[in-house]
This record gives C-alpha cells, sequence and structure tokens, in this order.
C-alpha cells in the first residue's frame, strides 16, 4: 500500500466513481467525483489520472491527475454511475435523476511558453452535456416550491447493453424505474420511510436498503411487493446507510449502517445478515467488494478512516483496533465515498474536506 | 454578501421583527394588524413571502417564534390586550392568507401585552407576557399537538402593591436561555430591571436589582450561556437614559449577584433596543439616532464599539 | 431628526453563527396611543446586514488546512504527555514543529500562486503569508549558523516588499540611453538594485561601459562590477579614491562602493520604506546580526518614519521584529482572523516547550496564559465564523474540539444551529453529537427533525426519531392517532408504517400495541384462530389498550366466535368469556366510560354496516353479547378433552 498525493476537489466529495474500463492497458484512468453541501454551486468533475511514464512509474507509483471536465449542478450528487464510459447518471438531493453524454473536445490554450519555446498546446477537455433530468423523487403534501426530497440511490439494469434502465431510490421511500430515452416511469411504494441505497446485481434481482433496518428484494418482472425483506437491528437505532454487491459473487451483499456496522447478507436466503462486523464507531457512507481479493471489503466512514476488512476472521467483533485500515494521518475528515480500479490497483476516495485520496492497494499486501 | 433591504408592504409602521430559530423565517409585524412571514429562497438570494394575515384588532407589538421542537409556532401581542398562537398549516397554499392557522387566543389581561417570549425549549412550551399593568403571566401548552389547551400556570405582579397604576412607561422581559440553570427571567419595570425566578414555593419573585438605571428600561436581553457550571451570565439592557449597559450575573450557590460590567452613552439618544448574537460575544443596539451599534469584549475583556451601522431616513438607505 | 418622531430603529440579530444584523424603522408606542397626525409614507423597509463573509479562496485555504491545524493539535498533545522537560522529546517535537509551519507556508505559497494566476487581488493573501514568514523566520526556524537570520529576513524583505517592476516604457528608457549615468531613473534602479543585493545591478551597470579598455572610466567600472561579484568581501575593498573625470559616474561608482562596504548613511539615505532599510542594513552591513542587534538595527530605520499611516499589517510585522510578540498578535487581529487564529496556535506550541523567549506582556499577565487565553479567543472566533458558512460549518467543531476552556459550550450552542435539508446533513450532524457525546443536543435534533417529519406527514421517519429522543408521550399520541384512524375508517392504514420500523429496538408499548394488532389481523387472514384468540385477548387486557378502542376489540372477538355456528369448536376459554364480558360491562354501564365509548360506537357504527359486508351493530354491541353467550352454552356444557380443544 501507498500512499500517494492527494488533489484538491471543488467541493466537499460525496462521490467518486471510476469509469468502466475500455481495454487492458490502463495507463489513463477517468473517473468521476460529485460534490455536496455546496448550495447551489455543486459540480460534477471528471479526472483523468495518468500513469507518469515508464522509469518514474516504477519508483514512485505515481500518477498525475487532473480535472477534464466539469459541471454544475444545484442540488447535493448523492450517487453517480457511469453508464458507459460516454454516458453518466447522477442522483441529485433534488430529487432528480440526471443523465450527461461526455462529449471529448480538443481546445486550444493560448500561447504558453514551454521549455522548447512558445507552443500552441492543445488539451484535450471533456464536456458534460445534461441530456436529461426527472424529477422523480417527490412528496406531494407540501407546497413549496423550494421543497425537494433527496433521490439517494441509483443503480443501473445489468446485462443489457441497449437502453438502459436506471433505478433509483430516494428519501420518499420509492424505488422508481426510468430510461433516459423516454419519460416512461414506474414507481413502486417500497417502504414508508427513507430509503439509502439500492443494488441491482442481476437483470432480475433489485435489493434496496433502508434507514429502519430493513433489506428488500424485489423481482424485475413483479416488482409490486418485496419478493423478501430481512432485518437488522442495531443498538441505538441504527439505519443503514449504503449497500454493494459482490461483483464476483452477485448473492453476497454488504451494507454499512450508521453506527458503523458492516453486514453481510446472502440475497437467496435474505431474513438476517450472516455475519456483522463493527470496523467504525460513526457512520460508514461507501462500501465496495474487493474485485480481486474474495472476501475483502472496503468501508470508508465518518470517522476519516477507510478499513479493510476480512470477511473469513471473525475476531474483528471482539477488537475494532485489529481491523488494518488506510492510515491517511493527515486526513481528519470524514470519508464520503470509495471506489477501487481492478486492473489499475488504484483505490480513490473522497472526503469532505474537498480532497481526493488516491492509495495503491495490491491484491496480496 | 451585501446588504439586503426587504420591502415589506407593511401598511403602516412595523414594530417587531423576529427571526425564527434557524435564522431562516422572518416574521413581521405592524400597526397595519397584520403579520408577514418571510423565508429565504436559498436559490434566488431573496427573501419571499409564506404568509401574510390580518391577526389582531389593534396594532400588533411583538411576534416571537417557538422552538422548532414544538414545530412551526409563531405568538403574537397586541394592544387589543390578546396574545394569539399561530400554527402553520403545510397543506395550505402559501400567500394564501390560511397559512398559519390561530390555534388560541388568550385574552386573560385588563390592559395591553406589551411584550411575550417563549421560554427555553428545556422548560416545555411555555410562553410568559407582561402586560401594561405591570402584571407577568406564564402560559403552558401541556400538548403540543393541541394548542387550544393551554394553562396560566403563574400570574404575578412586577411591582407589588402598584395594581391600579399603570407601570411607568414600559415593561419588558426575556428569559434566561441556559439549560443549567433553573428557569430565570430578566424584566424590564419602568425604571428599573430585576431578576425574577421561582422561590421554595415555587411562586415567581423578583430578587436581583440591576444597578444604575436613571429612566426607563426600554429592553432588555438575556446572553446565551456559553459556561456550562453558570461561571457567568450577562445581560444587556437598554434605556432612555440614553445608555446601553452589560451586567454580570454570577452565583455563589448561596445567592446570585448582579454587577454592572459597563455602560456605554454613544448614542447620546434614547436607546430602543438590544440583542445578543447567538454565541452572546456581540451586542447590537439601536436608538433614535438612527444608527445601530456593536459592541464586543477585545480579547482582554474589555467591552468596546466594534461598529456602527447607520440608517439615513432622508434617502431611506443605509451604510456602515 | 430622531426623538420627537414616532418611529426609532429597532434591531435583531440572526440568532446563528452566520451574525447577519437586521434592523428597521420601528414604532415606539401603539398607534392607538399616538395622537399626532401622521404626515409621512410608513417605511415598511428592513435592511439585512451580514458581518461575515468568506471568499471563495479563503474557502479553499480554510480547508487546506484544517487537516494540518488537527495534526498540529495531535502531535503536540501527544508529545507533551509526558514531561515537558524532557530534552530529547522535546527536540524531536520542535522539529516536527519546525515542518508544520513550512507546511503552513507552503500552502499559502500555493495559494498566493493560484490566486495570481487567476488575477485575483493577492493583497490579504500577500499580508497573511508574509506575516506567517516573518514569525517563522525569527520564531519557527532552527538557528544553525550565525548568518541565518540576517539572510533570512533579507530574502524576506525582497520577496515580500521586492523593487517596483518596471514599465514597459521604463524598461524601454533604460534600454536605449546613452551616458546612462546621467539620467536619474537609471541611477535610481542601480542603486536599488545594488541595496538589495540583486544581480541585475551587474548587468545594468554594465551599461555605463564604453568599451574602450583604456578608459579609465571603465576600468572603475570594471573594478566595481569584480566588487559586485565577490560580495560579502566588499568591506576588504580599499578605499581607492577615485577621480574620473565623468563626475556623475564617479558619483555613482562612490554610493555603490559605500553601500557595499555597509555605510549606514548611504544605505539610509537611499533607501525608501523601513523595511528596505533593514533588509538593506542587513545584507551590507549586519550580515551576522542577532536579535538583539536586529532591534537596534530597526531603530535607526525607523528614525524619523512616521507610522501613523502604515496599515496594521506593517505595525505587526514591526512588533514581530522587536519581539513583541503579543503586540504583533493583536495587530494581527486587525489583518485577518485565520492569521491570529492559526499563528497563535502555533506560538502556543512553541511556547508549551519554551522556545519562545518570554517577554512581558503589557497587561502584566505571565506570558504563556496570556497567549494560551488569546489562541482560545481567536480560534474561537474563527470557529465561528466557519460555522455560519453553508460549507465549513463541519470544520468549525474540529477547531472547537481544541478549545479546553470554551470549545465544548461553543460546540453545543452551534451544533443545533445547523440547518438539516437532507438525510445524510442529519445523519451527519448526530455524528458529530456522537463523536462530543452531546446527549441533550442530539435528543432536541431528533426532536426538531421528527416533529418535521410528522408535520409532513411521513410518519416512519417521524416516529423513528421520537423514538430516538426517547419522546414515549409523543409517540404514544400519534399511535393513537393510528387507533382512531382505525376506529374512523375500519382500515389498518399504518400498518405499512409500523413494519418499516425497528420495533424490537424502540420497545415502545404504544407501537407493540399497533404491531400487534396488525398481526392479529394477519393470523385471522392465515385462518389461525387459536393463535389469533390468544394475542386478542393479550390485546384486551394490555396496559397499553386504550378505553376508546375497546370497542374496536370487542367487535374483533365476533370472527372468531363466528365458528360456533359450524362446528362445535370454540376457541375461547371460559376465563377469555368472563373477561371480554366484564369488559364490555365497564365500557356500557359506567357514565364516565359511557362517553368515550359512545363516540367511538358512533364512528364505528359509520361503516361497520351490512353493506359494507359486516353484522349489523347497534350501540351497545349486543351483538357480542349475543354471541359470547351462545358460544359460553357451548363452553359450559361441553366436557373438555385436556389434550385437544375439540368439544363434543
Amino acid at each position: 500500500m501507498s500512499n500517494l498525493p492527494s488533489e484538491r476537489a471543488v467541493g466537499k466529495v460525496s462521490k467518486v466513481r471510476f469509469a468502466p474500463s475500455v481495454g487492458y492497458e490502463d495507463t489513463t484512468l477517468l473517473f468521476a467525483s460529485g460534490t455536496w453541501d455546496e448550495e447551489e454551486e455543486n459540480a460534477i468533475s471528471l479526472w483523468k489520472a495518468e500513469q507518469k511514464p515508464p522509469p518514474l512509474h516504477r519508483i514512485l507509483n505515481a500518477y498525475d491527475t487532473k480535472v477534464v471536465g466539469e459541471v454544475k449542478q444545484p442540488g447535493d450528487i448523492n450517487d453517480l454511475c457511469f453508464l458507459s464510459t460516454n454516458y453518466l447518471v447522477t442522483a441529485s438531493s433534488r430529487g432528480t435523476i440526471d443523465a450527461y453524454k461526455l462529449v471529448e473536445q480538443i481546445e486550444s490554450l493560448n500561447e504558453q511558453e514551454t521549455s522548447d519555446g512558445t507552443d500552441l498546446s492543445t488539451e484535450k477537455i471533456i464536456e458534460l452535456e445534461k441530456i436529461s433530468s426527472q424529477t422523480l423523487h417527490n412528496w406531494p403534501i407540501t407546497t413549496a416550491d423550494n421543497y425537494y426530497i433527496s433521490a439517494t440511490g441509483l443503480a443501473i439494469e445489468p446485462d443489457n447493453n441497449e437502453d438502459l434502465e436506471i433505478a433509483s431510490v430516494g428519501e420518499d421511500g420509492k424505488l422508481v424505474f426510468s430510461r433516459i430515452t423516454d419519460t416512461m416511469t414506474e414507481i413502486i411504494d417500497a417502504d414508508t420511510g427513507i430509503i439509502n441505497g439500492l443494488v441491482w446485481p442481476t437483470s432480475h434481482e433489485i435489493v434496496i436498503a433502508t434507514s429502519g433496518g430493513r433489506l428488500k428484494k424485489y423481482d424485475r418482472r413483479n416488482p409490486r411487493t418485496a419478493v423478501a425483506v430481512a432485518k437488522t437491528e442495531g443498538k441505538g437505532l441504527d439505519r443503514l446507510t449504503c449497500l454493494a454487491v459482490n461483483p464476483n459473487k452477485k448473492m453476497q451483499l454488504a451494507s454499512g449502517s450508521a453506527n458503523g456496522v458492516v453486514s453481510i447478507w446472502d440475497s437467496r436466503n435474505l431474513v438476517e445478515p450472516l455475519n456483522k462486523f463493527e470496523p467504525h464507531k460513526l457512520s460508514v457512507w461507501d462500501i465496495i467488494f474487493h474485485p480481486n481479493r474474495p472476501e475483502t471489503v472496503l468501508s470508508c466512514s465518518e470517522d476519516a478512516s477507510i478499513a479493510i476488512l476480512d470477511l473469513s476472521k471473525t475476531s474483528y467483533l471482539r477488537d475494532r483496533d485489529e481491523i488494518p485500515r488506510l492510515p491517511k494521518n493527515s486526513n481528519c475528515a470524514p470519508l464520503n465515498s470509495l471506489d477501487y480500479h481492478p486492473s489499475a490497483k488504484l483505490l480513490v476516495s473522497g472526503s469532505d474536506d474537498a480532497k481526493l485520496f488516491f492509495d495503491k492497494l495490491n491484491d496480496d499486501s | 454578501m451585501a446588504t439586503q433591504t426587504i420591502d415589506t408592504g407593511h401598511e403602516d409602521l412595523i414594530h417587531d421583527v423576529a427571526y425564527d430559530f434557524y435564522g431562516k423565517r422572518l416574521a413581521t409585524c405592524s400597526s397595519d394588524q397584520r403579520i408577514k412571514v418571510w423565508e429565504y429562497n436559498v436559490k434566488t438570494n431573496i427573501w419571499e413571502t409564506v404568509d401574510t394575515w390580518k391577526a389582531h384588532d389593534c396594532s400588533i407589538l411583538k411576534v416571537t417564534w417557538a422552538h422548532p421542537e414544538f414545530g412551526q409556532v409563531l405568538a403574537s401581542c397586541s394592544f387589543d390586550r390578546s396574545v394569539r398562537i399561530w400554527e402553520e398549516q403545510e397543506n395550505e397554499p402559501r400567500n394564501s392568507g390560511r397559512r398559519f392557522v390561530l390555534r388560541a387566543r388568550i385574552q386573560d389581561s385588563l390592559k395591553y401585552i406589551q411584550d411575550i417570549e417563549f421560554a427555553p425549549n428545556v422548560l416545555g412550551l411555555k410562553l410568559a407576557a407582561c402586560a401594561a399593568d405591570g402584571i407577568v403571566r406564564i402560559y403552558e401548552f401541556i400538548e403540543v399537538n393541541d394548542l387550544e389547551s393551554y394553562t396560566c400556570i403563574e400570574e404575578f405582579e412586577i411591582n407589588p402593591g402598584n395594581l391600579t397604576k399603570e407601570v411607568e412607561g414600559h415593561s419588558c422581559i426575556s428569559w434566561c436561555p441556559s439549560r443549567f440553570n433553573t428557569a430565570m427571567m430578566v424584566i424590564g419595570c419602568g425604571k428599573e430591571a430585576k431578576i425574577f425566578r421561582q422561590d421554595g414555593q415555587n411562586k415567581w419573585q423578583a430578587y436581583e436589582v440591576l444597578p444604575g438605571h436613571e429612566d426607563t428600561v426600554h429592553d432588555v436581553s438575556w446572553a446565551p450561556t456559553m459556561g456550562r457550571l453558570v461561571s457567568y451570565q450577562l445581560i444587556a439592557t437598554a434605556s432612555k437614559d440614553q445608555h446601553v449597559r452589560i451586567y454580570k450575573i454570577t452565583s455563589d450557590r448561596i445567592r446570585y449577584h448582579a454587577e454592572l460590567l459597563c455602560s456605554f452613552r454613544d448614542h447620546n439618544v434614547e436607546v430602543w433596543r438590544v440583542e445578543w448574537n447567538v454565541t452572546g460575544t456581540i451586542l447590537s443596539s439601536s436608538g433614535d439616532d438612527g444608527k445601530v451599534r456593536l459592541w464586543k469584549a477585545s480579547h482582554n475583556g474589555e467591552w468596546k464599539c466594534m461598529s456602527v451601522l447607520s440608517y439615513d431616513r432622508q434617502s431611506e438607505s443605509s451604510e456602515i | 431628526m430622531y426623538g420627537i418622531e414616532q418611529d426609532t430603529l429597532g434591531v435583531a440579530f440572526n440568532p446563528t453563527p452566520t451574525n447577519i444584523v437586521t434592523y428597521y424603522l420601528a414604532r415606539k408606542y401603539p398607534k392607538e396611543q399616538v395622537e399626532e397626525e401622521e404626515n409621512e409614507q410608513p417605511n415598511g423597509k428592513i435592511y439585512i446586514n451580514p458581518l461575515n463573509s468568506i471568499e471563495s479562496w479563503q474557502k479553499s485555504l480554510y480547508n487546506d488546512v484544517h487537516s494540518l491545524f488537527i495534526q498540529t493539535q495531535k502531535i503536540a498533545s501527544n508529545e507533551l504527555a509526558t514531561n515537558v522537560g524532557d530534552a530529547f522529546q522535546n527536540s524531536s517535537l520542535r522539529s516536527t514543529l519546525y515542518q508544520i509551519t513550512r507546511d503552513y507556508s507552503s500552502i499559502l505559497e500555493d495559494h498566493t500562486k493560484n490566486l495570481r494566476k487567476q488575477d485575483y487581488d493577492i493583497k490579504q493573501i500577500m499580508e497573511i503569508f508574509s506575516t506567517w514568514e516573518i514569525c517563522r523566520i525569527l520564531f519557527f526556524s532552527p538557528r544553525r549558523k550565525s548568518t541565518d537570520l540576517a539572510s533570512d529576513l533579507v530574502c524576506w524583505v525582497n520577496t515580500f516588499l521586492p523593487p517596483s517592476e518596471l514599465t514597459f516604457e521604463e524598461e524601454q528608457q533604460l534600454e536605449t540611453i546613452s551616458q546612462p549615468q546621467n539620467e536619474p531613473l537609471f541611477r535610481d534602479r542601480l542603486i536599488n538594485l545594488v541595496l538589495r543585493g540583486d544581480i541585475r545591478a551587474k548587468e545594468l551597470l554594465a551599461c555605463c561601459l564604453t568599451g574602450d579598455e583604456n578608459d579609465l572610466s571603465d576600468r572603475a567600472i570594471h573594478s566595481v562590477l569584480q566588487t559586485l561579484n565577490n560580495k560579502p568581501q566588499a568591506k576588504d575593498y580599499e578605499e581607492d579614491q577615485l577621480n574620473l573625470q565623468d563626475k556623475e559616474l564617479q558619483s555613482l561608482l562612490d554610493v555603490i562602493l559605500d553601500i557595499m562596504r555597509g555605510s549606514e548613511t548611504a544605505i539610509l539615505d537611499n533607501c525608501f520604506s523601513w523595511a528596505e532599510s533593514l533588509g538593506c542594513l542587513l545584507l551590507h552591513r549586519l550580515p551576522t546580526a542577532d536579535y538583539t542587534e536586529l532591534c537596534i538595527v530597526l531603530n535607526k530605520c525607523l528614525e524619523g518614519k512616521s507610522l501613523k499611516d502604515e496599515g496594521d499589517f506593517q505595525k505587526a510585522i514591526i512588533k514581530f521584529l522587536f519581539q513583541e510578540i503579543d503586540q504583533g498578535l493583536i495587530l494581527c487581529l486587525n489583518v485577518d482572523l485565520w492569521l491570529s487564529a492559526h499563528l497563535s496556535d502555533v506560538f502556543s506550541k512553541f511556547a508549551k516547550i519554551g522556545t519562545i523567549p518570554h517577554p512581558k506582556t503589557s497587561s502584566g499577565v505571565p506570558f504563556k496564559d496570556w497567549l494560551f487565553a488569546f489562541r482560545e479567543s481567536c480560534i474561537l472566533d474563527y470557529g465561528e465564523l466557519l460555522a455560519g458558512h453553508s460549507t465549513l460549518w463541519s470544520i468549525a467543531f474540529d477547531y472547537f474540539k481544541y478549545c479546553p476552556k470554551y470549545g465544548i459550550d461553543y460546540i453545543q450552542q452551534l451544533i443545533v444551529k445547523i440547518p438539516m435539508d437532507t438525510e445524510t446533513k442529519i445523519h451527519k450532524i448526530l455524528d458529530i453529537c456522537k463523536r462530543y457525546d452531546l446527549r441533550e443536543e442530539s435528543k432536541t435534533i431528533c426532536k426538531i427533525v421528527a416533529r418535521k417529519f410528522l408535520r409532513e406527514k411521513r410518519y416512519t421517519p417521524s416516529l423513528f426519531y421520537f423514538a430516538k429522543a426517547n419522546d414515549k408521550i409523543q409517540i404514544r399520541l400519534i399511535a393513537h392517532q393510528f387507533l382512531n384512524n382505525v376506529i374512523d375508517t375500519g382500515e389498518l392504514k399504518f400498518e405499512k408504517v409500523i413494519e418499516s420500523l425497528p420495533l424490537q429496538e424502540i420497545a415502545d408499548t404504544s407501537l407493540n400495541f399497533l404491531s400487534q394488532y396488525c398481526e392479529f389481523h394477519h393470523l385471522l387472514q392465515e385462518r389461525s384462530f387459536e393463535t389469533a384468540k390468544n394475542l386478542l385477548m393479550n390485546l384486551i387486557k394490555s396496559q397499553a389498550s386504550p378505553k376508546y378502542f375497546w370497542p374496536v376489540l370487542l367487535l374483533n372477538t365476533l370472527p372468531l366466535l363466528r365458528q360456533e355456528g359450524e362446528k362445535s369448536k370454540s376457541v375461547f376459554t371460559r376465563e377469555d368469556i368472563f373477561e371480554i364480558l366484564c369488559i364490555l360491562e365497564e365500557i356500557t354501564s359506567f357514565h364516565e366510560n359511557n362517553q368515550e365509548f359512545e363516540k367511538s360506537m358512533r364512528c364505528i357504527m359509520k361503516w361497520h354496516t351490512r353493506d359494507n359486508g359486516y353484522d349489523e351493530i347497534d350501540d351497545k354491541l349486543k351483538i357480542v353479547r349475543l354471541r359470547l353467550a351462545h358460544d359460553s352454552a357451548k363452553a359450559f356444557t361441553a366436557k373438555r378433552n385436556p389434550t385437544s380443544n375439540d368439544l363434543l
């Protein structure tokens, strides 16, 4: 593990997500970050991380990161998903699901002096063009027009290459299916409370995580009622804050909670968590399965650390200090999101200090 | 952020302006018998009306918000001798005149009510109202969902023995906002300001007098406590004698002591209002000279004027 | 004028850390008491004046420095846990602190560069940066060589108070002059560069060369150039009386040599500002100055200069140079709040390990005590500024944490003032409460949020947060609302609300009652009559069962009694029947219970009609009595088999 230099983001980072990789030659990575709490000035930024040329990169393991595109959005970016390398979708605290098209532009900058003398340099920037925006989450009883209900989570229909369907959940307790291309939506009253996360592991199976500590599974073909409901009750009225699915083992789910508890579930038998760990003392904000290491879950939390959980070790239940975590001595701000690029082995995380942190996580260490 | 102006549209002079707990809403009341509630729209940076309605049959003298733990509740008092409690209805559209519904009409007093203030939320939903005849009443609303069922739990005179005479000039109240002390209030009664609290039999009595006032006390304000174990409290008063005074209240487990910390005559005319900021570190005062003065204690504990805001009457503009 | 008019100025303070002052024309007395005629149009305007503002570059700076500040606190507190006298411990702490001050510098440098690139006004950040650097040079750097102090200060002068840049025209002019030594612009420029020790002086002087090897002037110039090269050995240069024809050139060269020799008069005569004088004197005359000599030199530079028009920033720097740290810090308050907060923090850390000289403070208070109190008051003010910002509020609490005296009070007072519009924000604020163990504030926040959800009719989150606030009264009220809804409509609308809640955790009797009531209906649907009956009896006997709801429970016995007709199986035992009859008697006969009962019955009878598929009932629930009687008759006359409930 090595700690790479951090980057300054344009605001408090709420979500980071890598774009799906094209090919195996991942020397240039594309990822997006979204901000929150910036009062009308939130932004979605697109970053390129370029691996430094051969001799340097072996010595320093370093990347050159910079912003290549940015677009402003008034609401908090609560979730962010790449549909493909050219399209991304966001869920915002205004209750909207917005879709953007990534268009590469070549912008020529003014004459710049480089070491070779004056040079007309060009830069590739990516413009984010908003192609659709639908307000799918709201609460009709209030009449003010600046009253919003957050859309809290997004998932994309898997295994389908054309006209993808998007599922979103929100604080209104609804599960909504929509498409970018048209305005037809299917709205399901999934819960009377607040839903905080969802995953769409297989084409028919959708699972949501609620604030009241419930995991509910739905069948896409008949989504009106939940197929299975699981409960977890933690001390002090725990709330489930995020949900993730193991990309290699689609029935394995992990959830994070407001008390810092990570629970592991089997979606085929959704009754109770199979296992519970307590890697954090404060809210877990984002959670992912390590795509290359089996039985490993990474979670980031309000306590400013990232925990690397080995699910096969049950001793964690007793001793939180045994869990390896990414040191980050220099970071004291809550970490809201993390994502991992499997082939580049790069972990990126975003904090409330408007910073992005990078770590190289090898498969074995 | 630059200075903003709200053109309230009241048809007569404003009597009082009150912010809600989060500072995102403003209630204004006027001689035109109406209350207006405003809300700050972050998107447009403008204060927009939530509603306007005729609340009383005479000039409305004070408005005050209850703690948000009790919902969106507003109290108003008027020359018509009543205190009225209003609650916001979510299902009524904005600016319909029906958004705030009358929940209780308190008509106990024989003289008009000069000041009202809700007690700190730790004491429950309670309201103190002082009338022009020097009688203070404390009301309790036991069930927040049912504001109509209130009870008058206390009634006492500011100046016992002065029943028939109207209190000279003015009366005003301010609750002690601390949750670590017993319930206390500072009440300005005519030319004096005194601290009131409950005695051994739970009756409200006057205790310490804040010394030094030479004329009517127009306003009193008890600063938010920034000291857990009653190290000291601050009270500010505005007086007709042109002074802004700050008092330090200390206690030694037996009783409280009130001493005058400092006194300022900068306004040079009658001072009408004083109010503390949220941390009790800045005091604002305003008076007949059309100026607002801000007072702050420097790092060595000395209070002095840190800035002056002017309201220019002629051009109806304001500047620093 | 005011005073005789009916109006005065009223003021209100926005009760949040945004510290916004509002003022308006206000009436003094009620209109009804005033007899005079009013001629003017009343003014209904309100003015809203914010006292604080944070620019975007400041926001970016505050974010960047946040982690560094916390790191500083953690390091200082870890290592100071042991005795202050431990020399080894102190030296390692000291070097870490040195590094930290350098880190602060590089952040400030970074930001200055960015602002410059974007063409922003850099005045304020330059003032902050230069003040920081002066303190770093004077107090926060390890002293290795005797020349360090002077050279650092000279560097500082040249970086922050550099010679003004020449305009394009001036540059052109300089290039094309012949006989430049006669040109005042040239002379001034050259002398300035020499004073500063700037290498461009050589290039400029070289312009005076005619190129003629034999020219006396040229040779003189070359030797001066040589001297310039050999700095700092200038003092060793012999006083060679030059007697050149060109008097202008001679005077110029003389001045240059005087300066190089460190002649005080030459330097002071040719410098404009005190800072410039200081830098030049140190460079040419006192390269090994120590603190005392520094003060002497500084006094000389300030002689005759009036500081009246200087900004507080300059005054602060001067105070620091005189090592009057307390005066310097007080002046910093007027320069920038961020600066005074972080600077006094760093001073405190160094003072704790004893590396700051101990000057007397003007008030006679011991320096350390004064410094710690000052630091706390600055950090509290800075935190208050942050707390009022829509995004930076979360950082504020980290600053308050490190204020030992009043920090926790500020946290308590201000955490409840942060507006909450999304659940993420609510979570984060409650997390802060958890971190500092603020139970009362947590409860208040939960109540506020719960009440808001209740007004919006979002019952599940509302009950959840009332439960978190432990507000059993409010939960019971909502539960009553639901039960009344059943009485009014006969439907279990609240079912889904209850299902989504973690009831086991909440452990509230009213909610459990509701949940069990729903369960009862499920059991009925599943035709598990025995279990349903047991549950119903529990509900009837339960403490949580309100009297006005008993009619519904009694009516709920009917489906269980219905079985009577078909099979001779009674689900109810004798005890059950007795119990039910007692209850029925209680609510129908006693007067005080009567009213509630009648009210409920009126509502129930509206929907419990034959048209809706129910049995016809009357307001005394005779139907229940009848069915019970029928049932009990069977129960009394039948022999009971102890192993099963089948009756003959």
